[in-house]
């Protein structure tokens, strides 16, 4: 029987510093891997600014989804700098709007319960579009 | 004559030591040196282009604060022509310090945490060097 190559999706948070909203998408991405551990691939920003050679074969290799924190959407800018097509994009301003969550008094050293649920809306849109790339890859292999 | 310094980790996200590096940068920016005498450099921004972020490495001493051998941060402030003046390896501070990274939660570390606190330690002992050998000079 002939091995079923391997699927799964990337992920790419922009998981910068400065901004509080970047807390936020570092902490979604870590949702996403544990909440779908066989079909996500995390690709840290670090690795890819930093031209690590496994780190762009693994967004090169699998749909890439990208999760921008603030208004320079650089997770955006670096898929589009390293040559990496973007499935899919998640903007956290859209998240929040979506479901009316504010983070204003939040740290970004230590998120708080706001800030924590605004990360879980993120994973939680993150997600859908994972389960759907994956969905469509299963129908497509039948 | 530069009088300030960028804090820029390398910003990984997949391992527990890059946790650690960031969370050592907010501790030495807030707390240690002071938002008066540093910046944080974020790499996605420098990445981006963003001005702010290309001004910090151009008009600060830079100290990498790195996860792990590759080096991103080096690599990405060499790119856009800039200069590391100083480096820090979280594996290198965590094992003098006898602490052992791989017992550690990747997703999140508060600043007062031992390790946290040993590489914010070592990074504000760089910077003060850095600052100090630019007021001589």
């Amino acid at each position: 029987m002939s091995e079923v190559p391997e699927f799964k999706v990337a992920v790419l948070g922009c998981s910068g510093i400065g901004r509080l909203v970047s807390t936020v998408v570092r902490q979604a991405v870590y949702m996403i891997a544990k909440d779908r551990p066989e079909e996500v691939e995390v690709v840290g920003a670090g690795p890819l600014t930093g031209n690590v050679p496994e780190a762009l074969e693994r967004a090169r290799k699998y749909p890439l989804i990208v999760i921008d924190g603030c208004r320079p959407k650089c997770a955006t800018a670096i898929a589009n700098g390293k040559d990496l097509e973007i499935a899919a994009a998640i903007w956290v301003a859209e998240v929040a709007a979506k479901h009316k969550l504010s983070i204003a008094g939040e740290n970004r050293t230590e998120l708080g319960d706001k800030g924590m649920a605004l990360a879980r809306a993120i994973a939680d849109e993150a997600i859908a579009k994972i389960d759907l790339i994956v969905a469509e890859e299963a129908m497509s292999t039948l | 004559m530069r009088e300030r310094i960028c804090l820029q980790p390398c910003l990984g996200i997949e391992s527990v030591e890059s946790t650690i590096g960031r969370q050592a940068c907010y501790l030495a920016h807030e707390q240690l040196l002071g938002p008066g005498r540093s910046d944080l450099g974020c790499a996605p921004a420098l990445y981006a282009d963003v001005q702010e972020d290309i001004d910090f490495i151009r008009n600060d001493y830079v100290v990498a604060v790195e996860s792990c051998g590759k080096r991103c941060a080096k690599v990405l402030v060499e790119e856009k022509a800039g200069e590391v003046h100083a480096t820090v390896m979280v594996e290198e501070v965590l094992a003098k310090a006898g602490i052992d990274a791989k017992t550690l939660p990747r997703e999140h570390l508060p600043l007062d945490h031992p390790a946290v606190k040993a590489v914010a330690e070592e990074v504000a002992r760089v910077s003060e060097e850095l600052l100090g050998k630019g007021r001589a000079g």
